[in-house]
């Protein structure tokens, strides 16, 4: 029914399919890239804060509104490892941290959670990056590693 | 072959109409790329706005464009190798419907009441002309489905013993996906966001209406690929001078398409909330399933041409592909789908990245995804429509092409300004830079406290690209318009090129009938999406009202 | 098209050039893919 060439390129697309999933298992697995986490929502995700739980472990409850973020700008030390929540209170947003795997939807209704560990200090810019209205170009929020070693 | 008058010009009205509308579309992808470079630092130019513009820019290329033509270049097909015309008042009534649905939702931007992209996530609130309208092009496209299999099953009677022609099940497996994943946003449309931006109802719940949209989004990216897939199996081999290297592989490419296009759309939401992550992964691992198709027709349309080139003289392991009939007027369609591949070989596999579950944080919503979607829907899917649009054009006119020399170099134009294009939005993306955001006010403004100078050079190659893409499309246009005025001078037909398979094929009866693989494709579609609804209604707890794009007070009844 | 030069007979061709093509995409998507991988596991 099929040519004998034409086996072997399912059989080769296929062996690169699995080899490609193998490897987001593993990176799932040994190390913890994930995307975000399903959770109930409730309306405690409706204020804004940051939470320390311990000395190197942080969440932090992100609300946005058209156009910006809370909390604005956030303190973290180096190496914390952070909880991210973010939902939004009107339209939809979307949240990206630059240089990590954050990359989340503020959706009115629901609840995006991540966990991100910052090892190097420095000023993580968050960016919307879905359409949200006619001020969408100015919506940033900051995350500054390296408080409290000022 | 002649077709009778009435349906002759229905499908030239069917090609005319979104060529005419892109002028448009593509007027604003130039400025686009102008204003992200931060050429421009404003809201709007000629009283159109930044986000105005990018809502025409989408809902035409990629909504009005595609839709007319799948049904135009359907016609074609179906009456080409059925041998039977489609009934007549059916068609009218479908092109009369995506017509006026058309021209209702591009009032309603036009008139800066729908600045909501062409995926009108809510609970941003468009005019309910644009739903309407966006709705009644649907439809429309749904009327000659039904009667293409009237069509089939006829000749079927009339053919019980010959495989059906792959074009044949290359149309019908396409309206197949396109009528089924239309029916989740004909619901969000009609019965979520028509009655909410009345005022009729409240509130609504955005995690739905967004699962809904993408149950019918990555579907759609199909329905616009799968004429050019139809177009490089039946026709390109036959262009190229050569055979169909295999009948049966474009078969089975087409089934995988049927069972496997809608049960993924999950993958545009990796980050959202409320969905499971089991879901995501499950439709992550099954996208890669419906990258099989493509890898298949990567080589079954290589080696077809390679059997061209071979019969030319060629020899060598790479140098036959200098033996195919690169700019020849005589057969500039074979340019046209050429260039569409080549794009397509950056477009698939960069569409396997976004796809891949956690390798999705790294480029979700950057411009690496425009930079990607350039390289399909803007590859293989334009180029076979702006190729196959002028080839109908002549046939069902009557009339020689105009400049036939710029026709003949569009589509190498083209694909150098996307390339160009879409190099710099990829770049971009991977370090952060958004997608859908006048970033000229802003991130490229030197002189806001925003300035992004990261951004400068991958927006600066965005600019160079989408410049020379503007320029192909401006030739192009010279060419489309020009045959329209042109004097007839043969007889309207259509005729299409039939590429003959290069080995005799028996009929496979499994290749020849939609029964079982339309079970198995409700099944996956059940299994998949079941969870992914119901994860959506359950975790979602606040519904939301309308919001306009301007203003963070949501509308209010009065 | 020209039909004057001497055809291999559908039985003899082995499109070898297409299964050369075939390993460079395959390799281009390896390439591509873990590309963005290790961009991936390096913010991680």
């Amino acid at each position: 029914m099929l040519d004998k060439f034409e086996r072997n390129v399912i059989i080769t697309a296929l062996t690169v399919s699995a080899l490609f999933i193998f490897s987001i298992f593993y990176a799932l697995g040994a190390r913890r890239q994930d995307v975000s986490e399903c959770l109930p929502y409730n309306k405690t995700y409706e204020t804004a804060r940051v939470e320390q739980i311990d000395a190197k472990t942080y969440q932090i409850y992100y609300v946005a509104r058209m156009w910006n973020f809370e909390p604005a700008i956030s303190y973290i030390p180096v190496g914390s490892e952070v909880d991210l929540f973010v939902t939004s209170l009107d339209v939809v947003h979307g949240f990206n941290v630059f240089d990590k795997n954050v990359n989340l939807m503020a959706v009115p209704g629901g609840v995006a959670k991540t966990t991100v560990t910052f090892t190097e200090p420095g000023v993580y810019k968050i960016v919307c990056h879905e359409f949200c209205g006619t001020g969408h170009q100015n919506m940033e929020a900051e995350i500054i590693v390296n408080y409290p070693r000022k | 072959m002649q077709v009778s008058r009435p349906i002759r010009n229905i499908l030239l009205i069917e090609l005319f109409v979104p060529i005419l509308l892109l002028t448009l579309g593509i007027y604003h992808g130039l400025m686009q790329v102008i204003y992200r470079s931060g050429v421009i630092q404003r809201t709007s130019v000629a009283g159109l706005d930044y986000y105005q513009g990018l809502t025409l820019h989408g809902v035409i290329n990629a909504i009005v464009l595609t839709t007319f033509f799948a049904v135009a270049f359907g016609h074609a097909t179906m009456i080409f190798y059925t041998k039977r015309e489609p009934n007549k008042t059916a068609t009218l009534v479908s092109m009369l419907l995506m017509v006026i649905g058309t021209g209702l939702a591009a009032a309603a931007i036009l008139a800066g009441k729908a600045s909501v992209l062409y995926t009108f996530y809510p609970p941003l609130k468009a005019h309910p002309a644009f739903y309407i309208g966006t709705a009644m092009l649907i439809v429309g496209s749904w009327v000659p489905y039904f009667d293409w299999i009237r069509m089939y099953l006829s000749w079927k009677r009339e053919h019980p013993q010959e495989s059906t022609p792959v074009a044949v099940i290359g149309t019908l497996v396409n309206f197949t996906i396109w009528f089924v994943c239309t029916l989740a946003v004909a619901y969000e449309v009609l019965v979520m966001l028509v009655p909410w931006s009345l005022g009729w109802t409240q509130e609504i719940n955005i995690m739905l209406a967004r699962t809904l949209f993408w149950f019918f989004g990555h579907a759609l990216v199909y329905f616009w690929l799968l004429p050019s897939y139809i177009m490089f199996y039946t026709i390109l081999p036959k262009l190229a001078g050569g055979k169909l290297y295999s009948g049966n592989a474009g078969r089975i490419a087409f089934f995988i398409f049927l069972i496997l296009s809608i049960p993924i759309g999950v993958h545009h939401q990796f980050g959202d909330p409320s969905i499971g992550r089991g879901v995501k992964l499950t439709q992550s691992i099954l996208t890669f399933g419906v990258a099989i198709p493509s890898f298949i027709t990567a080589f079954t349309i290589a080696a077809s041409l390679e059997y061209a080139a071979r019969k030319r003289g060629a020899t060598g392991l790479w140098s036959w592909i200098w033996k195919l009939p690169f700019f020849r007027k005589d057969v500039f369609l074979f340019g046209y789908l050429i260039n569409g591949l080549i794009l397509f070989i950056f477009g698939g596999l960069t569409g396997l990245v976004n796809a891949s579950y956690s390798l999705n944080n790294v480029v979700h919503n950057t411009s690496f995804i425009p930079g990607h979607f350039h390289l399909t829907v803007g590859g293989p899917v334009f180029l076979a429509i702006l190729g196959m649009s002028i080839y109908m054009l002549s046939q069902l006119t009557g009339r020689r092409i105009y400049a036939p020399v710029l026709n003949t170099i569009v589509p190498y134009l083209w694909t150098v300004g996307v390339l160009i294009f879409s190099a710099g939005l990829m770049y971009g993306g991977l370090i952060g830079e958004p997608r859908r955001t006048n970033m000229g006010l802003t991130y490229l403004n030197p002189s806001s406290e925003q300035f992004n100078p990261y951004w400068v050079v991958s927006s600066m190659l965005g600019l160079a690209g989408g410049g020379i893409m503007f320029t192909a499309g401006l030739l192009y246009f010279i060419s489309f318009f020009g045959t329209c005025f042109r004097k007839r001078s043969a007889a309207p037909e259509i005729d299409l090129p039939v590429s003959e398979t290069l080995h005799e094929e028996r009929r496979v009866p499994l290749l020849d009938s939609f029964k079982p693989w339309l079970a198995i494709m409700g099944l996956i579609i059940f299994l998949t999406y079941a969870p992914a609804i119901s994860d959506a209604i359950n975790n979602t707890n606040r519904k939301a009202p309308p919001y306009k794009p301007t203003d963070p007070v949501p509308v209010v009844r009065k | 098209m020209s039909e004057s030069t001497p055809r291999e007979t559908p039985e003899k061709f082995v499109p070898r050039g297409a299964i050369a093509f075939f390993a460079l995409l395959i390799f281009l998507g390896l390439v591509i893919w873990f590309g963005i991988y290790f961009v991936m596991l390096a913010r991680s």
